[in-house]
């Protein structure tokens, strides 16, 4: 794992938040209500953790999985995943509210078609969304997957998405957004994990920006001299 | 007789020789290896992610998150407390498919695994409850061998 | 009337469009859940136009793009993407896409980009 000094992991979640905050407005438009947003909160954590960073093992959850990769030297490399998640009631009243309608009266455990696809069609749209600032920050363009819709307990819905990282380094570095919906009992999470190479390349990629900024001050300076 | 119990995350596994209730929960691609000495009533049980350990000595990853050096591992262990391999038997759970639209299928290549494995080490295989669409909890007493697999989607059942 | 091609993979997402569309009068709607089904639904319907979206299963969008356009060079496509896919919307537009919207969208882009391509 690379390490990273904090000045580093500051700077990524900052253009995390960004990204964030694009998904933040996308779910506005499709809910037509305002959303309040956290700052990403960052955990440097054993893979085998990263699930509790969310929940409950057992807790019945619905999520959308999406694989990125960067387009880098006409071959693509793998860059991270991004789970958006909600717990069982939460994701009930989000395709609600998406579809326009009134949420069941009789709690149930089911998920229907159409839910799925608006749930499905969301994680996609907040994917795209976020991802546009660090697709900058890299330099890269970024390819999505499909999204991928898992409906069951949190700890076998987020293990899958630890098969990447699982051969390659012990610790990983999450990221963590909570999005509340005005009015609505509805909590979704965003969770970034980066692949250990992507990490290191956008890290080396904000110094590159950061040296830029400094040089552009500096000549700025001087000519005003 | 009270039972200790015992709760395995992702990447643990865990040898007893008292009656203990192994538990491991929200298991979706992931693999549940319980091993069983009837005789010396001595019982190992791994969460393991993957089937196959990469072996990459840069990134020291943890043993018991692959399937084959944790059973490598729990052998081990539970040789140390006097047990004959040829007394142990296996069950196997999980490696199911969750994820609509997924054209690897991890659980399976996990349970494919698993059972080369314990064919090279010369473990059969008893029971298991393995595929399928949907995350399973499972619950070992150690005590006679018995496994529990309850789930949200489905029925809870025992081997 | 005119006849208007949803081509999305998403049940959802042709739901929406199609709530926009008959709200204003356009009710003759057909759907395609896949790049496949959308060059055979264009060949079969010849539909008016066409909100065509980027991403989907069987023949990605600009694939089905090109195919339409060889087709029929007067085929009038609008492309639907997320965010993020200006590099694909560029090329959909040199192939011949007469416009785009971008998800999520709000209803009034959706109407005026299909008043503005139909003309």
């Amino acid at each position: 794992m690379t390490e990273l000094s904090k000045f580093e992991i500051d700077a990524i979640a900052e253009i995390i938040n960004i990204g964030a905050g694009h998904a933040s407005n996308a779910l506005s438009v499709m809910t037509r209500k305002d959303i309040h947003m956290s700052f990403p909160e960052v955990k440097l954590c054993p893979i085998e953790k990263i699930p509790q960073l969310l929940g409950n093992p057992e807790d019945l959850v619905a999520a959308v999985y999406l694989k990125i990769e960067g387009k880098s030297n006409n071959k693509l490399i793998p860059v991270g995943s991004l789970i958006f998640m909600l717990q069982h009631d939460s994701a009930e009243e989000l395709a609600a509210l998406l579809e326009n309608r009134k949420p069941p009266k009789e709690k149930s455990f089911e998920l229907g078609e159409m839910d799925v696809s608006a749930l499905e069609e969301t994680g996609n749209i907040l994917s795209g969304a976020s991802l546009t600032a660090i697709s900058k920050v890299l330099d890269m363009q970024l390819v999505e997957s499909l999204p991928h819709f898992a409906h069951d307990m949190l700890q076998a819905v987020l293990s899958f998405c630890l098969i990447e990282l699982a051969p390659k380094a012990t610790d990983a570095l999450t990221f963590t957004t909570a999005f509340e919906v005005e009015g609505h009992e509805i909590d979704a999470y965003f969770l970034l994990l980066l692949d250990p190479e992507s990490l290191e390349l956008l890290s080396k990629r904000l110094r590159t920006l950061f040296e830029d900024m400094l040089a552009e001050y500096i000549e700025e300076e001087y000519s005003d001299a | 007789m009270r039972e200790k119990q015992a709760y395995l995350n992702i990447g643990e596994g865990r040898v007893v020789n008292e009656p203990t209730i192994l538990e491991a929960v929200g298991i979706g691609s992931c693999i549940v290896i319980c091993l069983y000495d009837k005789e010396k009533r001595v019982a190992g049980m791994v969460h393991a992610l993957l089937g196959n350990n990469p072996h990459d000595e840069k990134a020291d990853l943890n043993p018991m998150r692959f399937a084959d050096t944790a059973i490598d591992l729990l052998l081990g262990e539970m040789a140390e407390k006097g047990c004959q391999k040829g007394n142990i038997v296996a069950k196997i759970f999980g490696g199911a498919k969750l994820f609509t639209l997924e054209h690897i299928n991890v659980g399976e290549d996990n349970i494919f695994a698993v059972r080369q494995k314990l064919e090279e080490v010369g473990i059969p295989i008893v029971a298991e409850d393995t595929g399928g669409k949907h995350g399973r909890n499972i619950w070992f007493d150690t005590e006679n061998g018995k496994v529990v697999v309850g789930r949200v989607f489905g029925p809870t059942l025992e081997y | 009337m005119t006849k208007i091609l949803l081509a999305d993979d998403s049940a959802f997402m042709r739901k929406i469009l199609t709530n926009i569309l008959t709200k204003k009068g356009y009710t003759d709607l057909i759907e395609a859940v896949d790049g496949e089904e959308t060059v055979a639904a264009y060949t079969r319907e010849k539909p008016d136009l066409v909100l065509l979206d980027i991403v989907m299963k069987k023949k990605y969008g600009t694939e089905a793009l090109k195919d339409i356009m060889q087709m029929d060079p007067n085929a009038k496509i609008i492309m639907v993407s997320a965010v993020g896919q200006e590099k694909v919307i560029e090329e959909a537009i040199q192939l011949g896409a007469k416009g785009f919207v971008v998800k999520p969208f709000k209803e009034e882009e959706v109407l005026s980009k299909v008043k503005e391509v139909l003309g």
